[in-house]
């Protein structure tokens, strides 16, 4: 008896506190719903968009972003853009396949846009293009064309990579050279005359890197990686000369020596790259490396000059490599319209106000992808940047060429010339290797993504 | 309520209230009576469902998906399209996927044994009743607490050419040391040494064994006039060679999974860098990575992925069935 009496009483008191959570939570509810409708009724027009710009930059450089955006949003209030940032490629794909991918991302590299596209990943751009009347002949050639596949454009260019010689001038005045080397002879012969042995048989000082950055060895003589089909192209005799070229350079240097030099001054094993404190006279690298010479070594008497030519082939000078950072629409935008609106602003007058912003441009620090900025010398912070600036837009500018698998691609090409730099096999032999694995595997793929 | 009704009490009520409740829920309805063992049972499968869970989903599942993906191409984004046995002819003439799993069976061949040889000889060591004993064991498990992107850092340092401790050592001894990480020939045994730092935990399964060693046998092998080594030999092996084969197979395990300090170590992106010089430390894995996150050839990753499981299987199959003739149970009686 007194436990059925207690069962009620408890289970009366449970009714209880289920009739008063039900009806505060109604109460809540109804609060949360008038004050919703009390501010869209009582407000001037319906919240913005809500959609999101993934970005795989960090730090310094993803810190031009949110000014950008915040300009946007204010210029378009019917959206609004929320920035999210450190999403790597790897990133978006998985997002994708969960379906909540971001609507528009800036990449981080180049080299992923025909694999994106090839895969749908990525939304052609051609009808907005074609819509908006956007004029692509405003952009840089080869960063224009970095963001195709097949011909068509997948991408916008923002901001790009572009590589040259950096040289010392203290140490080519040192050694009695007045200008940087204009030809490969030139430069072969400078780079001897600049390097320095040691009592132990151990180079103190490099004359010159033999390592060119992005491939661009292959660009030397004219050569290609890969036409515009698509075609796999690295035993093209253009091609393999240049590789020749840097696989002598290195052999004529003595690449235990190298290596060794290298692997004590520079990478991982010093947070002091050599070129900047004075140990090597000349290296091909990016724009992006000044901020570090500036930090590293501020008094660093250097310049920047065009990437020596072949002797007898003025043809080919002012020969360069490009990166970039693609703007693309993803597959599953939640509104691609305004994703195209964004990237079209951000490509154009987005990279114009970060390029004529100072404090915008110091974070991003690299070469614009419009004509318009990297022929006006005035707008550039110094003299170096004007040069990489103009010299991104020459015609032997080069990126790397936009395929399916590009990444394993440029894997095995850099493998291959390393095996052929340390050991004893030839440049025919291992760039017919890449070119066996790589050129059917390419096909194939262009093949497959045309049938669909 | 007596024990015995509590006994009889259905599932849900002895879960949710054992109060008076249940006896005016049980007056009021029939009762259904559970047997001791289909109770049993079903608490059983109660407390084992999450790993039943995990397993189904979590491994079974995405293993199941990884086959049937490695007979198509997949992309992560866009559907698979059925290619049959295409990706795995395709690996036959992969020469990329040849020397990947050349680099990786080097570590097999070299990486294990050396690391097995160590963490004996470790044990051995740490087993001799010296002063500073279970400070030297702590240092030499120590390694084994760095994190993996730590230890591979580390190494980088620690290979210097130049200025690292190694090569200072060896010129110590008048030996000039190689260029480790940056050459062809000697990235490989570079990774060897590395892991040589890091065999801690393997040397504490073996001191455990060598704890369990009766006295009385190697006393007995003594009283015979069993040398050192004949002890050593004849005892100490047999005693161990369980956790011998043990700690082979996990070794090898981890040789056919070798992946985050080759990566890193051999300065690996999916900008399409080298890992190591001429790819030398492209280890199956790592290739299996670039494939799947680079390329977005997942199809082709998860073929490569099922070759790479079938050829760990068949070395530990190896393994085992070689154990047969070296491993001594004791209490296993043969039949």
């Amino acid at each position: 008896m007194h436990s059925t009496a207690t069962t009620t009483r408890r289970s009366r008191h449970m009714r209880l506190g289920f009739a008063a959570l039900a009806f505060g939570t109604l109460l809540a509810g109804a609060l949360v719903g008038c004050s919703g409708s009390a501010s869209s009724g009582a407000g001037t027009k319906a919240d913005p968009e809500q959609l999101t710009l993934a970005i795989a930059w960090t730090g310094s450089q993803a810190a031009t972003m949110p000014p950008l955006l915040k300009m946007y949003n204010a210029q378009h209030p019917d959206v609004h853009w929320n920035l999210v940032e450190n999403v790597t490629e790897q990133k978006l794909l998985a997002e994708e396949a969960a379906g909540d991918a971001p609507s528009a991302a800036i990449l981080n590299t180049t080299n992923l846009v025909a694999s994106m596209a090839t895969t749908g990943a990525i939304l052609p751009l051609a009808p907005d293009i074609s819509s908006s009347k956007l004029d692509l002949s405003q952009f840089t050639p080869a960063s224009l064309y970095s963001n195709t596949y097949l011909g068509a454009q997948y991408a916008l260019p923002f901001f790009e990579d572009t590589y040259a010689l950096y040289y010392n001038k203290t140490m080519f005045a040192k050694a009695g050279i007045s200008q940087p080397p204009a030809t490969l002879s030139q430069l072969e012969a400078d780079a001897k005359k600049l390097s320095i042995t040691g009592s132990d048989g151990q180079y103190t000082q490099l004359g010159f890197e033999p390592t060119l950055p992005k491939e661009l060895e292959g660009y030397l003589y004219g050569g290609s990686w890969a036409n515009s089909a698509g075609q796999v192209t690295a035993t093209s005799p253009a091609t393999e000369q240049g590789v020749q070229w840097i696989v002598n350079m290195e052999k004529e240097l003595d690449p235990g020596k190298v290596q060794k030099f290298l692997s004590s001054s520079s990478g991982a094993a010093s947070t002091l790259d050599p070129f900047a404190t004075g140990k090597v006279a000349m290296d091909v690298s990016g724009e992006w490396f000044m901020p570090t010479i500036l930090q590293q070594s501020p008094n660093l008497d250097f310049g920047v000059a065009a990437i020596p030519y072949p002797d007898g082939d003025p043809q080919y000078a002012d020969t360069g490599s490009v990166g970039g950072n693609p703007l693309v629409i993803l597959k599953g935008a939640k509104d691609p319209a305004a994703a195209w609106n964004l990237i079209d602003w951000l490509a154009t007058t987005g990279q114009e106000v970060a390029t004529k912003t100072p404090a915008l441009f110091n974070d991003v620090y690299s070469v614009p992808a419009l004509k318009s900025l990297v022929s006006d010398a005035k707008l550039a912070p110094t003299p170096q940047m004007a040069f990489f600036w103009r010299y991104s837009g020459g015609k032997n500018i080069h990126p790397f060429p936009p395929v399916p698998d590009a990444t394993t691609y440029l894997n095995a090409i850099t493998a291959a010339v390393q095996q052929a730099q340390q050991t004893s096999a030839s440049v025919s032999s291992v760039l017919q290797g890449v070119q066996n694995q790589y050129a059917p595997l390419i096909a194939s793929q262009i093949k497959s993504a045309k049938a669909q | 309520m007596t024990v015995a009704a509590r006994r009889g009490a259905t599932l849900a009520g002895a879960g949710a209230d054992n109060g008076a409740g249940d006896e005016n829920r049980a007056a009021a309805a029939p009762r259904v009576r559970l047997s001791l063992r289909r109770r049993r049972f079903l608490w059983g499968a109660l407390f084992v469902s999450p790993w039943v869970v995990s397993t189904l989903g979590l491994v079974l599942y995405p293993m199941g998906l990884s086959l049937y993906y490695s007979f198509t191409n997949y992309d992560i984004v866009g559907a698979s399209q059925w290619v049959g046995l295409a990706n795995y002819q395709q690996l036959l003439h992969d020469p990329e996927f040849t020397q990947s799993l050349e680099n990786t069976m080097y570590l097999v061949v070299v990486m294990v044994p050396a690391g097995l040889l160590a963490s004996l000889g470790y044990a051995l060591l740490l087993n001799m009743a010296v002063f500073g004993q279970r400070l030297f064991r702590t240092v030499l498990y120590l390694p084994q607490m760095v994190p993996a992107v730590a230890s591979a850092i580390l190494w980088i340092w620690v290979l210097n050419p130049t200025y690292g401790l190694v090569n200072t050592m060896l010129g110590w001894l008048h030996v000039t040391g190689p260029l480790w990480l940056n050459s062809i020939t000697w990235s490989k045994p570079a990774i060897v040494l590395m892991n040589l730092w890091g065999v801690g935990g393997a040397g504490v399964i073996f001191l455990a064994g060598l704890q369990g060693i009766s006295p009385s046998l190697v006393d007995a092998a003594r009283v015979d006039g069993a040398s050192w080594w004949q002890r050593f030999r004849h005892v100490t092996v047999p005693a161990l060679s369980p956790l011998i084969l043990f700690n082979a197979i996990m070794g090898v395990l981890g040789a056919m999974q070798f992946f985050t300090q080759a990566f890193i170590m051999g300065g690996g992106d999916t900008g399409g860098a080298s890992i190591g010089p001429a790819n030398s430390l492209q280890f199956a894995v790592v290739y299996l990575y670039e494939v799947a996150f680079a390329d977005l050839r997942v199809g082709y990753a998860s073929a490569i992925g099922w070759v790479l499981f079938l050829m760990t299987l068949a070395v530990i199959g190896v393994l085992l069935r070689l154990s047969v003739r070296w491993v001594f149970y004791e209490g296993w009686r043969q039949r």
